[in-house]
Parts: structure tokens; sequence; C-alpha cells
């Protein structure tokens, strides 16, 4: 035990599985150079960029790291190596900043695409910081404040035109307009949809709990839908709206077609049921049985015990079902270009029919931030309104 | 008190309860105990109108509690559940508080009185009250159960299986709590259980219910030495005569006991009196007058009474309570081979003896009644 407390024998591994990655990271390419959107690239390692600052920036932090990953873990390693993480990060950013901006200078449609050394990287220093913010005794707000901080370092840059060289810049720069519009609609979609799954989904899961027969023919459907691939459920959705456009000119006035946002709005929604219909139906079990018989019991009224008992207990568990639905229905919506509704994924088709990476990484990118920071904030959320008994740290 | 009156409950073809009539007094624990679906907890259920009887009446102070609105009735009684019930997003005292609340305390009289019930069931009021459910333990929870039905201080109090869900060790201790608590408050309490040992150790009377009918009911003695018929018998358990002893109380059956100083015991073994065995044992005690040791008559020595060897006793070992049960005594008596057991006070002293005679005699009693 001794030993193990002076630091020796037993290494953090989080933080070594971060220190190998940034090890393995080194040896790949920092970025690609390009002579232009569709030319082979050129690697370029981080010995290779003519930064020596990030070199050896780079390469204290991963020696650092790997010193904390044998040190006892006390409260202040683990800020080190929260701090280590941060800085790798930055580090790598920057010096791919600079470094691409040298490489395009005085060219005209050059530009560099971050390569497997800076994903790794990336991924390298994430691995640091959450491996550290994981299970310590830290407060929720300055978790949030940490998860905050690698935004910033990549935002403010991108905002003041340091990032212009880097490729998904590019592309961006090529598609602003219609970048603002497709991400104003993937948002407003994917929230129609989880409304409309809240407003069938939350009733329906209460008929199946009341209902003992309802009960397996509900879970068979929405289990069932969210078997069906989302291509195939898309495709499915094509001929019958098809038909019904074609048979009710109404339907077709208010823009339902075999193809476009309707079929697309359908299948989102079908697939955003599943957990809020299990969640309203897990509320209802969970607020029935024991609690209901005492409250019962000690003499409340049906209204008291709506007040007293069912709300307080019911509303966080069906907020929960909401939130993994809104957070899928993000991820889902990225599919719904194939039928010819518009939105942040049709970047990514674009880029894949282009023979363009970079502008299926500018397209991914935002769906994911997206998802994290809708995430993030409904898990806020749902804590701030639960009662404090029930209330578990955002997760 | 309460009175049960020729109550029938049916569930569509299904006769839970078939025409029951008892009497509950005031300040009384009675115990419904039978096997599962025997109608022990749905006759429970009728007092509060959780459930309504499908004919006859449930009266509370001579009126039918149909006659009263279900939710003011349920407010009046207090309520405990197997399962406790406790709501989860509310702490300690909120719990405690809801029926105070519900009948629209003022908050600091609910606060006061919240302190005061977690005082009563010894649970630091500045340490639970704001504990919530999740963090509490079973027998912690239970006793929450037990504080949140005392809350508005009603007269009767309905505990269905309230100590089911606690393990052994934590149920004995649950249940000495709630009878001396019970001394104290001196409620109407109904309570089932199907755990026999509860119901000796708890009730004053004692209802058997088998398929919705009363079997028997009665003391829990007496219904240990005269079960009614087979179905009693088997449920009290042939070891009934030894479960019978745990009705009794040792001080009720306390004989003088024979003392003597530790420094005479050389001289009382080389001179016996010769009091013809009178005193099963001689105890020894020090200068304290605490329980150190014994001398035990050598029956096998024919000349007037001699004894055997000094033996060195430890009072926490062979020594009952006063408020111990005669069952308890009894098992201290075999666990050391004599043929009494000496009651003991809180210092050690010794206040008297319970004789294995005495006990067989009252086994005799009983059952030849």
């Amino acid at each position: 035990m001794t030993s193990q407390r002076n630091g020796g024998s037993a290494p953090e591994k989080t933080t070594l599985l971060g220190v190998v990655l940034m090890g393995v990271a080194l040896l790949r390419p920092l970025y690609a150079f390009k002579e232009n959107r569709v030319a082979l690239g050129e690697p370029v390692t981080l010995f290779e960029t003519g930064v020596p600052f990030g070199v050896i920036a780079v390469c204290v932090l991963v020696l650092l790291a790997g010193i904390l990953a044998f040190a006892p873990q006390t409260t202040r390693v683990r800020w080190a190596k929260i701090a280590a993480g941060l800085l790798l990060f930055s580090s790598l950013l920057i010096t791919l900043a600079v470094s691409g901006s040298a490489a395009v200078a005085g060219t005209e449609f050059a530009r560099v695409t971050p390569s497997t050394g800076f994903w790794l990287g990336v991924l390298a220093s994430f691995v640091l910081i959450q491996g550290s913010l994981h299970g310590a005794d830290v407060r929720y707000s300055a978790k949030i404040a940490v998860g905050l901080i690698p935004f910033l370092v990549t935002f403010v840059p991108a905002i003041a035109g340091m990032l212009d060289s880097l490729a998904p810049m590019q592309e961006y720069y090529n598609r602003e307009s219609r970048f603002v519009s497709e991400l104003g609609t993937h948002l407003w979609l994917s929230a129609a949809a989880v409304l409309g799954a809240t407003v069938i989904g939350v009733p329906l899961g209460v008929v199946a709990y009341r209902r003992k027969a309802a009960e397996r023919p509900v879970f068979a459907l929405i289990n069932g839908i969210q078997t069906v691939p989302s291509l195939a459920l898309f495709g499915l959705m094509i001929a019958p709206l098809a038909f019904l456009s074609r048979e009710f000119p109404l339907l077709r006035a208010v823009g339902i077609r075999g193809i476009g946002n309707a079929p697309a709005l359908i299948a989102l929604t079908l697939y955003a049921l599943l957990p809020i219909v299990r969640n309203a139906y897990t509320s209802l079990a969970v607020i029935q049985g024991s609690v209901v018989e005492a409250g019962k019991g000690m003499g409340m009224s049906r209204t008291q015990m709506l007040r007293y008992v069912e709300v307080p207990i019911a509303v966080p568990i069906i907020l929960s079902g909401i939130r993994v639905s809104t957070v899928q229905a993000i991820g889902n919506t990225a599919v719904a270009p194939l039928i010819g509704a518009g939105w942040l994924g049709a970047f990514v088709f674009q880029g894949i029919g282009q023979g363009a990476p970079d502008l299926v990484v500018m397209g991914v990118l935002p769906i994911v931030l997206l998802s994290v920071f809708v995430d993030r904030g409904l898990a806020i959320l749902i804590s701030a309104l639960s009662p404090t008994g029930l209330r578990e740290a955002p997760t | 008190m309460i009175e049960f009156q020729d109550v029938v409950k049916q569930y569509n073809t299904q006769t839970a309860i078939d025409d029951i009539s008892f009497t509950i007094g005031e300040a009384e624990v009675c115990v419904l105990i039978g096997p599962s679906g025997c109608g022990k907890t749905t006759s429970l259920k009728l007092i509060n109108r959780m459930l309504e009887p499908s004919s006859g009446a449930v009266l509370l102070n001579g009126k039918p509690v149909g006659s009263f609105n279900p939710e003011q009735l349920r407010r009046g009684i207090g309520y405990v559940i197997q399962s406790v019930g406790l709501l989860p997003h509310m702490n300690v005292a909120e719990n405690v508080g809801i029926v105070p609340r519900l009948l629209k305390w003022e908050r600091s009289r609910r606060e006061k009185r919240t302190d005061e019930l977690l005082d009563l069931i010894g649970l630091d009021p500045g340490l639970y009250r704001g504990k919530y459910p999740a963090q509490l333990s079973g027998g912690e929870a239970q006793r929450i159960g037990v504080a949140r039905a005392l809350a508005a201080d009603p007269p009767v109090l309905l505990m269905d299986e309230p100590f089911g869900a606690v393990d052994p060790l934590n149920r004995e201790i649950l249940q000495l709590e709630f009878a001396v608590l019970q001394r104290k408050l001196r409620k109407t309490v109904v309570f089932v259980t199907h755990d026999l040992d509860e119901a000796i150790r708890l009730a004053d009377t004692v209802v058997i219910m088998k398929d919705g009918r009363i079997v028997q009911q009665g003391q829990p003695a007496d219904i240990l030495a005269h079960p009614a018929d087979n179905f009693v018998r088997q449920f009290v358990g042939a070891d009934r005569a030894l479960k019978r002893l745990a009705c009794f109380q040792v001080v009720d059956h306390m004989q003088s006991a024979e003392t003597i100083p530790r420094e005479q015991t050389a001289k009382r073994q080389q001179a016996p009196n010769g009091d013809g065995g009178q005193h099963p044992v001689l105890w020894v005690t020090n200068a304290d007058h605490a329980l150190v040791g014994m001398l035990e008559p050598d029956p096998d020595h024919h000349s007037a009474v001699a004894y055997r060897p000094y033996v060195e006793l430890h009072a926490d070992e062979v020594g009952v309570r006063p408020v111990a049960s005669l069952r308890e005594a009894l098992s201290r008596i075999l666990g050391q081979g004599l043929r009494a057991a000496p009651v003991i006070s809180e210092e050690g002293m010794v206040l008297g003896e319970v004789r294995l005679s005495d006990i067989e005699e009252l086994n005799q009693r009983g059952i030849a009644r």
C-alpha cells in the first residue's frame, strides 16, 4: 500500500491510455497539405510543421501526463492532468493553425486537412480530461466550465479567421448562408419530431400501462420500428405518401409528398417514440404501488395525490425519455437528405458524392456538437426540475 | 373502539372475508394473523376505507366508518405498510409532516411535531430531518414510517406487516421499540402479521384467521395453551408450549433467592446449615452485591445439604432481567445446566430467581386448565 501511495507500482490506467494514444499520434501526420480541394494530400507530421513552440509544448505535456499517471491520484494531480489535457488540445490546434497558415500563404486553392495525428491527439486530450474528471469530487459547475474550454479554444480562433487555412473551414465559407439555414431546419425539424413523439408517446405509454391488453402490442410495434433501419423506413414511406398525395390534393397543398420533409418528419417521429413511451410507462409503474397506497392511506385526495406524489415523481422520468429521443432525433435527421429533405446531413452526402472528405467533416462536426450541447443542456434542465430527493448529478 | 359487525367482502365470485364479527378495545394491540390469503390485510383495509365491505359494517367509536368522508377518516388513522411507502422526493421531515400538512397545520407547528416524533423513535432530528429516503437503512425507513403514522397523534394505528421487510435481527429490535412506544402512547393498534413470534411479543389479543373466517381469538397465552382446532394447533406449531412461555414476564414469576457474600463460601461448604434444598442454587455476590458465582447443592451427598465446589459465573451469561420472558429464562437455565436462573438488575444485583420447577408447573397448569 505504502509503496503505491508514494508513487511507483500502479499507474493510473486512463491517463496511461491518453499518453499512449498521444504517442501514436506523434508518429502519424498532423495534417495533409492539398494543392486544391480534390488533390491528394501531402502528409506532414508534428515534427515537420516548423513550429518549434508547438513541438516542445506537445512533447513536454505528454511527458508530464506520463509522470502524473504514476503519481498518487490526489485532487491536485487530477487538476494537473485536466490542465495538461486542455493545453495539449490547444497546442495541437495552434500548431495546426500556424503551420497551416504558413503552408497556404500565397496560394489560391491550397488548404490543409487535419489528419490522423490531429484527431488522435484530440482524442488523447479528451481521455486525459474526462478520465480525471470522472469520479472526481468536482462540482458540476466546474465540470461544465472545463467542458466548455475546448469549444472556446476552437470557436474564438475560428471566428477570428485564424483557422481559415483548414479545409473544413474553406468548405464552410463556400456554403455559409446555406449552412445557417440548414442548421435552422435541422434544429426545428428535430424539435418537431420530438414534440410529435411526445404528444403521441406519453398517452401511448399511459394506455400501455393502464390496459394490460395494449401493453404487448404497443411495445411490439414501437420496438419493431426501432429495428427497421432508418433508410428502409424512409423508403417504405415513399409509396403510401405519394399515393395519398396524388389522391388528396389537400394533402399535396400542405406539402405532403412521397419525398421531402413530410416522410422524414414522420419517420423521425416514429423513431423518437420508443424512449418516450417507455419512460412514460415506467413513470407510472414507479408511482403505482407502495407510494400511492401510502398517500391514499394517509388521506390524500385525488388532486393532492397528483400534486404531492405523481407529478413530482413522474415528470423527471418522462423528461429523461424526451432527452434521449431528442439526441437520437438530431442524429437520425442526418440521414434525411436521402429522401430529398435537406438539413445538415446534406453536406455529408454531398461530400461523399464529390469525394471531398473535408465537406463530410464539415457536415458531421455540427451534428456531433449539436447532440452534445442539447444533451448536456437538457440534462441540466431535468436536474434543475427534479425534486431534490430524486436528483442525480446530470450524466 | 373498533367493531366488526357481520362483515363480508367479496370480489366477484371470491369471498375474501366471510362474515366476521369482533371487537377491539381501546388502547389494545390486536394482532390479526393467519396464512396468506386468509383476509387479514383485507380486514385491516376495511377500517380506513381503503376497501369497502360488501355487507356488514365496521364501527369506529360506535359510528360506521362508511359515514365518514374517506379522506378525513384516513387523516385521523395512522397507517403503516410493509413497503413503508416513504415519498422518495421528500426528505424525512416532509414525509413525517404529510398528514399535518394535509390537515393544514402551520409550518412551525409541523416542524416542532416532526422533531418531537424523531426524538420519540430514537433518531436524532438534527441528523435525520434533511435526509432522503434513499439515504436511509431499511430499519430507519420503517421507524420513520411509524413516526409518519403518529404525526397527527391519531388514536388508532393500522399496521400491515410493518416489520416484515426488515432482517430478523432488526425486526426484533423494532418490535421491542414498538412495545415500549405503545406502553407510552397507548394507541388502539390493529396489527397484521404472519409471524407468530411477533404476535406473541406484541399482542394483547390475537385473532387467528383462515379463509376469511376467524378461527380463534383471545390472549396469546390462552391460544397457545388451548388451540381451538387442528388448524390452530398446526399454525402455532408443536413448540407452542415453548412459545407460550414468551407470553410471561420474569418479574411475575420471580421467587426470592438466597445470596451469600463471596468470603463466606468456604465456611458454608464446610458447615452446610441444612436448609433442606429449598433454594436450588446459592448465589454468591461480591462486596457491591453483584453476582459473581454460585454454590450448587450436591444431590449425591446424603448427609444434610452439601455443596459442590464454588463456581464463578458471569452475570450477563446466566442472569435474566425482570422484563425478560420466561422463555428466555428457560433458555438460560438449560444453557447453564442449573435448576434456576438468577434475576439481576442492570447493575448485576440479584433481585430473585426463576426456578425450573415453577416453569414446569406453569406449563402443566396452562395446558390442564
